[in-house]
């Protein structure tokens, strides 16, 4: 509480200059925004993103996912939209999950690498047709458990799962103590580990690195210690050009065992066909694109050389894309008038 | 005054919010019936003997009845499949939000228009002139490295766009905030009602509920500024109703004694005088809204978040800390932009001396024309709009060898004497402390923990506090992520005596010596407002993936709050009673034990509050690094669409939150008589 | 306690002939939960501590009864927690009384609607509050011309006006700085300015100079009181200052736990407090200062044995006891006390003129203190 001090008559304080807020600075202030605004509003230098060159072709949107291969395919698929069908593309960061509605919507034109989801492709292929299959990409998804290749020379044995379930206190950690230690990917994967373990009675635990980029930093610290350890993981992938891990086999995988329910399978992982979607209405808003989505099909080992180029290299994505469609014109060429591989395969998981 | 980065409450709100209770306003009388029957010993025989009874019926089993547990996480999930199913063809949906979606994303587009004929040289220059519009040179010079270090670390076109959805979030949350602060000012009923709203919109995360918020108002802007306004507008709700209410009783009564009407009052006297807790307010709207940058991300919204999600991708920490610093500066250039308007809002810098204002305005006139005059000359002569690429560099190339060499020297067995590297630390906190707590709280019977913590309560605060405590304690069970909740929670009291351990004693070297304050400021600042999914790679690297992965996270996150608050208590105790204590000869730290931390307390006490609740909202980045819990399952529900599991594991998030403000949060206090 | 500097002089105008401005009768507040269910039972009388006690209530009023007559300044005292505070608040409804009924400039204050009441409060009462209450984000030209503004009063007139009040309380020049710019006194200057800018008939002052220096409070007394004599307005003056009140009041009523003790003249309370509570209060101050020959003299009428003679050893009753003293103290004869008229009313001799200023009681014939005695209660009058 202020002290009341002195009989005299000045001012205590006096340092900080201020001013009203008041009418005359305002105006000065909305017209210099209004002046700015109307500079804005009546400029005519044209844009790619500008109204006019848009309504005539529309900005194809591409979802990119979280891992790295994604990436790969909208670069590529970006290079070839734009420089052969000149069409505007935005890549747009998205998880999985958001991107189907997204799709439904018509916010994003496209995902170009789908692994499973069958729940979603009830929902919105065969349900309420806003979203439609674009056909095969090429990689199979293949998921399974790995080891450092380093780890399988010296432990033989862990070629299979069974060798795994002898030696399992090489990978005790003290996050899995006193059990073994099972690094599980990111949560947007399907992972069945859990119940494998269980079922095919390993004694690990299961631990969920949360995230892929919590996954990959493990795996990278162990593998340049040379230390064991064992994990989820899946192809294509750009990064096992970088570092070599080698399959444990796990018991084959049969439609029967899939047919189990979750807690009960006991079998690898099915193969996935890696596959398409784009919105419903992108036939006639952009045929050529879509044409150009539906045909798009390339191999494991194409999009990893991208990926490589991109994360390991550090090649700008336009540079990528750019020496890929160089070196594969033909491959390039099928894409824009080739025929159309049809889905064959079935659409499993979650 | 400097206003602090970050969400953490300040003293004086948490001083005043603490005399705020009760119910009659100059009351005095403590209900001295009730204090005689309510002796402490009986309510703790009651709750024991609920606890015996409890036992007996359910058996001494651990953990929580499964068969009690009621399907909330399918009943969640069923309605986020409705809200899926329906979102084409509920009106409510197709007339009322899908409107509204594309009005967010107009009003994005605008400002987005609007910075880009602004133009990179126009933008400085206008960050220039704000500094030097507040009247100090050195704002005015950082505003403009900042704003250029947008564009020099290559990430102009990012910034940009994260700053107008900023712009639109923030805006939106003061304008829905400041009304229902007032209306909640004047209305106990309503501020009662609105508490637990704000409390769930802070603390439950953006995770559990972006998918929803993705069906209904789709992805990109409109989905972002939602999620954005959701997480963003609690504060300033809290601190307009806090300004409103904290005007002197003296001054309103004067008010009110000229015969003021209601609106008069609000208008001329308690607006004005609550203006500077309101711009208080408005900074921590900013601060929190650039926290869920990388999460919006996630829906599309682009902006900063993309090259940090990027960088996850390929593991390239380099680039992620870039975008992660670009989000810290942009924090700090609108913090001191707030800042720099919230002192001259302040009464105490209220002064008749100074520049003329008309000269004045004239200046600032002349800085506005000078900004139009910059952006229309780049845009139309040079086509100026994005910061010239060529210009840029990338740290990310040191950044990564420098972490990698740390990681090197640091993580293996032998790499440090005694301790014998991080990983060693990691293994033995993980172990010996972690393990063992989450089992503990894992298997503990649902009675015990239900009456324990409500004796706790009921210690604390008495019968209010103990119900409140032992019905958020069951609610954790009936949404069936018991366990989880034992694991989060395990993190979360690991994670806080780290906090206390590191944290007090720089809050006292802060307080003893000047420079190690001055030097914390910056840090504690960026530790708070660098996205968490900026650490994440690095928290591996040094502890592996798992609990201690997640609780080092959490404590980088939370350190802050528990720094700051405990030096500002220490510098809070009166004058006399330090140099009492120094006119008996006490030593520095005789002072420190017997005068000091005894009278700085509250803040203490407040510290650790703060701490735990930042905490749990790092509980999302522990379940990104392998730590499980409920930060897993919430996670879990947006990548994987189980909506249900999600919300639950969000909500439980909530009630431990709930639960463990209530035990810290001290006794409440009675508002000092006033009747003479 | 300081020396009372100055009393308000006896022998100025009595105001209690003029007409009631302000009349409260049987005023009663509680304050805690339910407080107003004690109203009417035997609790409501029972000390503080034992009514906390009981029921956790306290009674900041109890049964308070008092007019105040237009130019009066009526100063009610005591402790603090005594109920005085509420008590001031309670006339213009700022806190709301459980019972009772407020007559204010002819407005039945308890049943005005909410425009009566600020029709009330804008044009008819004002108040200065102890911590001055001064608006710190408005400068003092509009700090004072705030009710002005409330009322709707253009802004070149109410700068006008404003202008005028700050030359009539020295402020002149001072009209663009902030309150925080200025010094304690100053600001309740400023305060004082504010209530007066709207010319209430009735002036509230809530311990407005407690938190002043003893310098500066003395100042602000001065100040009320020129301004007094020149504005005649009804004040209700609210202090815990003995002194402050002996100087203001023309009558003071003393509070204690919410009831008022003793309603009276400086003089009465002074030379004959009700009670050992009321005596504990005066003990300090110096009678000879504030007590009348009138006071002490033994009246004739009893006794009417010597009606002349004094010669020129008489005094005017009005007279303070320390300038009569003298003539007293000079010999054992007692000297004679004039009225007006120049009639001589009384005697004062030496013995009785130090037993009243020593305030020890008088065996016998009764001089005023004794005779006064049964007036002292309810609705004092002069003596």
């Amino acid at each position: 509480m202020r002290q009341p001090s002195d009989t005299t008559t000045t001012a205590k304080r006096s340092t900080i200059r201020r001013s009203p807020w008041h009418l005359p600075w305002k105006l000065g202030l909305g017209g210099a925004v209004l002046a700015l605004l109307l500079a804005a509003c009546s400029s005519s230098t044209p844009s790619a993103s500008s109204p006019t060159s848009s309504s005539a072709k529309p900005t194809i949107t591409l979802v990119t996912n979280s891992w790295e291969g994604s990436l790969a395919n909208n670069v590529v698929a970006q290079y070839v939209i734009e420089h052969d069908l000149h069409y505007p593309v935005k890549l747009l960061d998205l998880s999985e999950i958001p991107a189907w509605p997204a799709t439904a919507q018509g916010k994003v034109s496209a995902v170009m690498e789908v692994w499973g989801h069958y729940k979603h492709y009830q929902t919105y292929v065969v349900g309420n047709h806003e979203v439609i299959n674009a056909g095969l990409e090429g990689p199979m998804g293949s998921i399974g458990w790995y080891v450092p290749t380093y780890l399988m020379k010296e432990h033989p044995s862990l070629a299979t799962w069974k060798g795994v379930k002898k030696d399992w206190s090489l990978f005790v950690t003290p996050q899995s103590a006193p059990q073994g230690q099972f690094l599980d990917g990111s949560p947007s994967y399907v992972t069945n580990d859990a119940a494998l373990v269980k079922n095919l009675g390993i004694n690990l635990k299961v631990i969920y690195a949360g995230s892929e980029a919590a996954q990959l930093t493990e795996i990278e610290t162990a593998y340049k210690a040379r230390k064991p350890i064992i994990f989820y993981w899946y192809t294509p992938q750009y990064i096992n050009a970088v570092y070599h891990f080698s399959e444990v086999q796990l018991p084959p995988f049969t439609s029967k065992c899939a047919a189990l329910p979750a807690s009960q399978i006991n079998c690898a992982y099915p193969p996935y066909y890696l596959y398409k979607i784009m919105n419903s209405h992108l036939p006639k808003t952009a045929p050529a694109v879509a044409n150009f989505i539906k045909r798009f099909n390339w191999t494991s080992a194409d999009q990893d050389s991208v990926a490589y180029a991109m994360a390991v290299k550090k090649e700008s994505q336009t540079a990528a894309a750019a020496a890929f469609v160089k070196s594969h014109q033909s491959l390039v060429q099928s894409w824009l008038s080739g025929p159309f591989t049809k889905v064959r395969a079935p659409i499993v998981g979650t | 005054m400097t206003v602090a980065i970050g969400n953490e409450t300040t003293l004086e709100e948490a001083e005043q919010l603490g005399v705020d209770r009760p119910a009659s306003p100059r009351g005095t009388g403590g209900p001295s019936v009730r204090q005689t029957l309510a002796k402490p010993w009986v309510g703790l025989v009651v709750l024991a003997a609920g606890a015996v009874v409890s036992a007996i019926l359910t058996g001494v089993k651990g953990g929580f009845p499964a068969g009690w547990v009621p399907g909330s996480i399918s009943a969640f999930s069923s309605l986020g499949t409705w809200i899926t199913a329906h979102q084409s063809s509920a009106p409510f949906f197709t007339d009322v939000l899908a409107p509204i979606g594309t009005g967010l994303n107009a009003m994005v587009s605008g400002v987005s228009t609007f910075l880009g004929w602004l133009t990179w040289p126009g933008l400085i220059l206008l960050g220039a002139f704000s500094g030097l519009a507040a009247g100090r040179w050195k704002t005015a010079i950082f505003l403009v490295v900042a704003i250029a270090a947008f564009g020099l670390l290559g990430l102009w076109a990012d910034s940009m766009s994260t700053l107008s959805l900023m712009t639109v979030a923030v805006g939106i949350s003061v304008v829905i905030g400041v009304p229902l602060g007032i209306v909640a000012a004047f209305s106990r009923h309503f501020e009662q009602l609105l508490r637990p709203v704000l409390d769930l919109m802070q603390m439950l995360p953006a995770y559990a509920y972006l998918v929803p918020i993705v069906i209904l108002f789709s992805i990109g802007n409109p989905g972002g500024v939602v999620a954005t306004v959701i997480y963003a507008t609690p504060p300033i709700i809290r601190l307009t109703l806090l300004g409103i209410r904290t005007v002197p009783d003296d001054v309103i009564e004067a008010g009110k004694s000229f015969g003021s009407n209601r609106w008069q009052l609000l208008r001329k006297v308690q607006l004005p005088m609550a203006l500077r807790m309101i711009l208080l307010g408005v900074n921590q709207v900013i601060m929190m809204a650039l926290s869920v940058v990388v999460i919006a991300s996630l829906i599309g919204t682009g902006g900063l978040g993309d090259p940090v999600l990027q960088a996850l991708n390929i593991v390239n920490v380099g680039d992620a800390f870039t975008a992660g610093t670009v989000i810290v500066l942009m924090a700090m250039v609108l913090d001191r932009v707030v800042s720099a308007f919230g002192e001259r809002a302040d009464p105490a810098h209220r002064t008749s001396k100074g520049m003329p204002v008309r000269r004045r305005r004239e200046l600032i006139a002349a800085g506005f024309a000078l900004v139009v005059v910059t952006a229309l000359v780049a845009k139309l002569g040079f086509s100026a709009t994005n910061f010239p690429t060529a210009w840029s560099f990338s740290v990310a190339g040191p950044l990564n060898t420098g972490l990698g060499w740390l990681q090197h020297h640091l993580y293996h067995y032998a790499s440090v004497p005694i301790v014998g590297g991080t990983s060693n630390l990691s293994a033995f906190v993980t172990l010996e402390i972690l393990n063992p707590l989450t089992r503990i709280a894992g298997d503990m019977p649902w009675w015990l923990a239900v009456f324990g913590t409500a004796a706790l309560g009921y210690i604390i605060g008495g019968w209010r506090r103990a119900l409140l405590v032992g019905i958020c304690v069951t609610g954790i069970g009936l949404l069936g992520v018991w366990n989880d909740s034992a694991a989060t929670l395990a993190q979360v009291l690991v994670a806080l005596v780290m906090c206390i351990i590191v944290g007090l004693p720089l809050g006292v070297a802060a307080y003893w010596w000047d420079p190690v304050e001055k030097a914390l400021r910056p840090v504690l600042d960026v530790l708070q407002t660098m996205p968490a999914f900026v650490y994440l790679i690095p928290v591996v690297l040094f502890f592996s993936v798992g609990n201690m992965a997640g609780v080092t996270a959490s404590f980088v996150y939370a350190l802050a709050p528990a720094v700051r608050l405990t030096n500002l208590g220490l510098r809070r105790v009166p004058r006399d009673m330090v140099e009492a204590g120094t006119s008996f000869g006490s030593t520095r730290l005789q002072l420190l034990r017997k005068v000091e931390l005894p009278a700085a307390r509250p803040a203490i006490v407040l510290a650790i509050n703060q701490t735990i609740l930042l905490v749990l909202a790092e509980v999302i980045v522990a379940g990104l690094v392998g730590a499980g819990g409920l930060g897993y399952d919430v996670v879990v529900g947006l990548e994987r669409d189980e909506f249900g599991l999600g919300l639950a594991a969000g909500l439980a998030i909530v009630v431990l939150g709930v639960v463990l403000d209530r035990l810290t949060q001290g006794r409440e206090q009675r508002r000092p008589a006033r009747a003479a | 306690m300081s020396a009372v500097a100055s009393v308000k002089d006896p022998a100025r105008e009595d105001p209690t002939s003029h007409p009631v401005q302000i009349s409260c009768q049987h005023l009663w507040k509680f304050f805690g939960h339910n407080g107003h269910s004690l109203l009417g039972t035997p609790e409501a009388n029972l000390p503080q501590a034992e009514l906390q006690e009981r029921t956790g209530c306290i009674a900041a009023i109890r049964d308070v009864s008092f007019e105040v007559h237009r130019g009066e300044v009526f100063v009610v005292m005591g402790l603090s927690g005594s109920g005085k505070s509420t008590l001031i608040r309670s006339l213009t409804r700022l806190i709301e009384v459980d019972s009772g009924n407020i007559e204010l400039c002819g407005e039945d204050v308890r049943h005005l609607d909410p425009a009566g009441l600020r029709d009330l409060r804008r044009h008819r009462v004002s108040m200065v509050f102890q911590q001055f209450g001064l608006f710190p984000h408005r400068r003092v030209v509009d700090n004072v011309a705030y009710g002005l503004e409330v009322q709707g009063v253009k802004r070149a007139e109410r700068y006008q006006r404003v202008e005028e009040l700050l030359k009539v309380v020295g402020l002149s020049g001072f009209s663009r700085s902030y309150p925080d710019e200025l010094s304690g006194g100053m600001q309740q200057r400023v305060g004082l300015a504010r209530a007066l800018a709207v010319d209430p008939d009735v002036l509230l002052f809530d311990e407005a100079f407690s938190a002043l220096d003893p310098l500066i409070r003395r100042e602000m007394q001065d100040e009320v009181i020129r301004l007094q004599e020149r504005l005649h307005k009804t004040v209700v003056f609210v202090s815990h200052d003995l002194d402050e009140a002996l100087k203001l009041g023309d009558r003071i009523a003393i509070m204690r736990e919410g009831s008022f003790v003793q309603v009276g003249t400086p003089e009465e309370v002074v030379g004959a407090p009700v009670d050992d509570y009321v005596a504990a209060f005066t003990r300090d101050v110096p009678r000879a200062k504030v007590l009348t020959a009138r006071w002490a003299m033994r009246p004739f009428g009893t006794r009417s044995d010597r009606s002349s003679g004094f010669g020129d050893r008489v005094v005017a009753a009005s007279t303070r006891l320390q300038d009569v003293l003298n003539m007293v103290l000079q010999s054992d004869e007692p000297v004679g006390v004039v009225d007006d008229e120049g009639e001589i009313i009384g005697e004062l001799d030496r013995t009785t003129a130090t037993a009243v200023i020593a305030g020890s009681p008088l065996e016998g014939d009764a001089p005023g203190p004794r005779a006064q005695a049964g007036k002292t209660h309810g609705e004092g009058t002069r003596p």
